[in-house]
């Protein structure tokens, strides 16, 4: 080696020591957040369009997985980086160039010498990536890699202090709809991990007013999941055997599970999926089961799945006198069995899912092909009301698409174009544009066919299923100096034909704007404006004659957190909503909140609390709003109505293998005498929830 | 029918909002939005007069456009610019509609550098309109801009139209339309601009406009704008040569279509 190149490496061995301890002096300074908190911020901004009560904790395992198993930032590809939700383009080739021109990183805070990336990313990065080298243990055996992993068990329970109706007694005496079991909520998840190669785990879960251990559930739990899960073993990728998740190219031809929407990272339009990942959240239909694998040779990677299990239907036997076949016209999400009519319809449809991915990557590109076939031992009669003229029925169905992923220059081009077993075409293509340092743009333009069919997909849409719409999506980020940001996205979309209450062909324009500023890393200021603008049909009460009207709804959101001092942090907000049509006239909400949250030094108690005061005057000028909750556990609840809402999470960490987390909330409304209605009404104003959670992990 | 059906929500959705006849104009304007005041070109002798203070040499330019691709709603407009010592001179034409109701504007324009960051500009305009054969009105009226350029590279422009309220004709009681538009542009780099303006017309919803440019080779450019009340989506894209310049922009409405724009210019080398 040349003199001259040894003391280069020596000179900058000492510059990253200087930034680490820059970096740890600083860190010392602003105490480092628990993972559960990074997630949940990144959660806050990926999920702020929801506007229903989806689950979410499929999403949240994903980052926390990620968080688990670190990306080494020397080996990492381009795709790999971009799984992180939050990196930008530009951010992504910076750290790539820095590697390519330095050789590799010493340590991550080597970052810091990246000028283009501001402190909050930094930061985020901390939690997500390491230099490890992953000194490779593959080939240890078997019963080795049982004895080295970690295990993790996670108890909890849930219930809430107020009764709802179809618990009553007097339903059961009287013969009626009633909820069979007790009004407790019980999961258990066990989880096997050896560094990033093996893991596997069991999940299950009851819900409140299921049974247990008796009735309809004798083997326990309502829902019960297994996974297997192995990496890189030969020439085989992945194999996951029990349940699991499969992605391919933009999500269009296939894909289960639930992706981030239109969100406040408005640059994150392009899906960047795993093919396949193991399954142990607890929607008890977005997944697979069975097996699947990724086999790998040279540049091509095969991936195959096979899926086999029995879903919720309305599913009835024809008798004698009925003119119609055997069919089921509508499939449970819920995954809810607590009545006679609900466990009637449980798992009572096979649902039997085959197919694979081939994709050819180079070092900027990829491109796939995907064919799945997916088909029932029923027939799925959807109904014949004018909206559902084009849905699926039958029996059988196949899609088949090709994506593609790829640099030109600076700039990525993404799609994929689908088509399925009735020849309808579905067809996504995006482009991000690195227009200057501090200027990103992303558009994107998608045209499903209102004919088009699928079961499980995911793509970029406004609409949840992915088929009767076209649109246009533009974002921009614009990042002048590391105080200051601002983000924006619009999107204009249409359906060509009639959708669930749009009785007619109709439009929507959806526009969000924000600006940050970030003071220091550890706070960070924010107002986001937002207004969607679609149709919807009349009241059919006051008109003759049903057309689309037009509803506006705005959002404005003031947003600060920060930190008050080493041990305390908190989160302020200010959220307004506005909701317009011709028939309801104006509406509006207001939901104030303060967080705080107090960590003892050594770091072993976490107390987490809110206090949220609400006034909102008609459902549709309802606001969501995210929450801490215990780990592993996902919530962000509705606020309607006017009322106070609080909770308190206490962490305390036993020993370093065993937590306890408990969560307490309660809602008191004011305005209103009963919540919810029919078998979940509660008589009174109050809903209170306790949850307990505990881990061990040995 | 397909024609009046056309005419009918024309009359229905821009009667409420933006009249067709006003708006800005040229497609360099057209492609990001249609955001115009706070930008420079030949077309500014319509958008803001202030803006073609700063030219050295003859320029002229025609444009033209139909909306929603619809030759009854086709509006041509023609520009020219004479610098002069002491002051520039802009002179403008346009025509909208067709035989059976059409609209035109003639205008003289003059324009003056106050300072280095400052320009201010006026128009003295005559507007008619002609509904079928018979019915004629007429009447003049003035517009007013100003372009300031506070920082190196960020622009302000403000436009007003018709402050005087003129009416159609003096024996009528409708008022022409008077409006102001203000905007903004920030050149993010030699080759991205932003480019945003509100408009306000008296009595109806304010408008608001915005979009890219973005210079990606020396010759070509793309742009992207967008524009609310009605909604608009525009994509644009401009070749500059050394003895013209084309721009052809598209804008999108999501139930009445597309409409072309296109607008060629010619600078004279004196």
């Amino acid at each position: 080696m040349n003199n001259s190149f040894k003391y280069l490496l020596i000179i900058r061995a000492v510059f990253v020591c200087l930034l680490v301890l820059f970096f740890i002096t600083l860190s010392a300074q602003t105490t480092r957040e628990s993972d559960g908190k990074v997630i949940a911020d990144i959660m806050e901004k990926l999920i702020e369009n929801t506007e229903s009560t989806v689950d979410y904790t499929d999403l949240q395992d994903q980052l926390e997985n990620y968080i688990q198993h670190k990306l080494n930032i020397n080996t990492a590809t381009q795709q790999d980086f971009q799984k992180l939700l939050f990196l930008s383009d530009q951010t992504i080739d910076a750290i790539i160039k820095h590697r390519i021109q330095f050789g590799d990183f010493l340590s991550i805070y080597e970052l810091q010498s990246i000028e283009s990336i501001d402190e909050n990313t930094l930061y985020l990065l901390t939690y997500f990536l390491n230099v490890d080298e992953g000194v490779s243990q593959n080939n240890l055996p078997f019963l080795k890699k049982i004895a080295m992993g970690k295990n993790v068990l996670f108890a909890l329970h849930e219930n809430e202090f107020e009764q709802r109706a179809g618990y009553n007694e007097s339903l059961s005496q009287q013969g009626k709809e009633h909820y069979f079991g007790s009004p407790y909520r019980y999961v258990l998840k066990y989880r096997f991990t050896f560094s990033n190669s093996l893991s596997y785990g069991f999940t299950g879960e009851k819900d409140m007013g299921e049974q247990f251990f008796q009735g309809a559930q004798k083997v326990g739990f309502d829902f019960n999941s297994f996974y297997l899960f192995l990496k890189n073993q030969y020439h085989f990728k992945t194999i996951a055997l029990g349940d699991y998740q499969a992605n391919f190219g933009q999500g269009l031809t296939f894909g289960t599970g639930i992706s981030a929407r239109k969100s406040a990272y408005v640059m994150n339009a392009r899906r960047n999926f795993e093919n396949i990942r193991a399954y142990h959240s607890l929607n008890e239909n977005e997944f697979l089961r069975g097996a699947a694998f990724t086999y790998q040779i040279k540049s091509v990677e095969f991936t195959g799945i096979f899926s086999y299990k029995y879903i919720s239907t309305n599913y009835r036997e024809a008798d004698t006198l009925s003119n119609f076949d055997n069919n089921f016209s509508s499939i449970q999400l819920t995954g809810l069995h607590r009545t006679s009519s609900e466990i009637l319809n449980k798992d009572n449809v096979l649902q039997g899912i085959y197919g694979g991915h081939i994709k050819y990557a180079g070092a900027n590109y990829d491109f796939g092909f995907t064919a799945v076939n997916t088909f029932y031992d029923h027939s799925f009669q959807p109904g014949n009301k004018p909206y559902q003229l084009y849905n699926f029925n039958g029996r059988y169905l196949s899609n088949f698409g090709v994506d593609y992923n790829f640099y030109l220059r600076n700039i990525n081009f993404f799609g994929e174009f689908s088509s399925c077993s009735n020849i309808a075409f579905a067809l996504v293509s995006g482009m991000t544009i690195p227009l200057h340092q501090t200027f990103d743009m992303v558009i994107l333009y998608r045209n499903y066919a209102k004919n088009y069919q699928t079961i499980f997909n995911n793509p970029f849409a406004e609409n949840s299923d992915g088929r009767n719409e076209e649109g246009f999506y533009t974002g921009i980020s614009f990042k002048p100096n590391a105080l200051w940001a601002v983000n924006s996205y619009v999107d204009l979309y249409r359906s060509s034909w009639l959708r669930y209450l749009v009785d007619a062909p109709s439009h929507g324009v959806d526009f969000l704007a924000e600006l940050q500023f970030n003071p220091s890393k550890s706070s960070q200021f924010y107002v986001r404006f937002k207004n969607e603008i679609k149709n919807i049909n009349t009241p059919t009460n006051l008109e003759v004659v049903n057309y689309l009207i037009e509803a506006s709804k705005k959002i404005i959101r003031l947003n600060a957190n920060y930190k008050i001092s080493q041990t305390l942090a908190a989160v302020s907000r200010f959220e307004v909503s506005q909701y317009e049509d011709l028939f309801l006239g104006n509406k509006t909400g207001t939901l104030i909140f303060q967080d705080l949250i107090y960590t003892t030094e050594l770091k072993e108690l976490q107390f987490s609390g809110r206090i949220a005061v609400f006034s909102i005057e008609d459902y549709s000028a309802r606001i969501y709003a995210n929450e801490t909750d215990v780990l592993n556990q996902y919530s962000v609840p509705l606020y309607q109505n006017s009322g106070v809402r609080y909770y308190l999470v206490v962490h305390y960490r036993f020993t370093k293998k065993v937590d306890a987390w408990v969560k307490y909330s309660q809602t008191t409304y004011n305005n209103v005498n009963t919540i919810s209605s029919g078998l979940q009404q509660i008589n009174g104003n109050i809903l209170s929830d306790l949850r307990v959670q505990f881990r061990w992990s040995f | 029918m397909k024609q009046l059906f056309l005419i009918l929500l024309i009359v229905c959705i821009d009667n409420g909002q933006a009249q067709t006849v006003f708006d800005p104009i040229g497609a360099e304007a057209w492609s990001i939005g249609a955001a115009s005041v706070s930008s420079q070109n030949v077309f500014s002798v319509f958008n803001n007069p202030s803006a073609i203070s700063d030219f050295k040499n003859i320029n002229a330019g025609i444009s033209s456009e139909q909306r929603f691709s619809e030759s009854k709603l086709s509006k041509e407009s023609i520009a020219f610019v004479l610098p002069t010592k002491f002051i520039n001179v802009g002179l403008s034409i346009n025509h909208f509609g067709y035989t059976l109701f059409n609209q035109q504007k003639i205008s003289l324009s003059l324009a003056k550098k106050l300072s280095k960051q400052f320009s201010l500009g006026i128009t003295f305009s005559y507007f008619e309109t002609n509904i079928s054969e018979q019915n004629h009105s007429g009447n003049f009226l003035g517009e007013l801009g100003l372009l300031y350029h506070p920082f190196s590279k960020w622009h302000l422009g403000m436009f007003i139209f018709n402050p005087t309220q003129s009416k159609y004709a003096d024996y009528s009681y409708d008022r022409i339309p008077t409006f102001a538009r203000f905007g903004v542009s920030y050149d993010i780099s030699d080759k991205v601009k932003f480019v945003t303006e509100a408009e306000q017309i008296l009595n109806q919803k304010i408008v608001l406009r915005g979009g890219i440019k973005y210079q990606i080779h020396k010759i070509l450019s793309l742009s992207i704008g967008i524009a609310n009340n009605p909604v608009f989506l525009t994509f644009g894209t401009g070749i500059k040569l050394k003895n013209f310049k084309v721009d052809f922009a598209a804008s999108f409405h999501q139930v009445l279509g597309i409409s072309p724009h296109l607008s060629i210019s010619f600078p004279v080398n004196r």
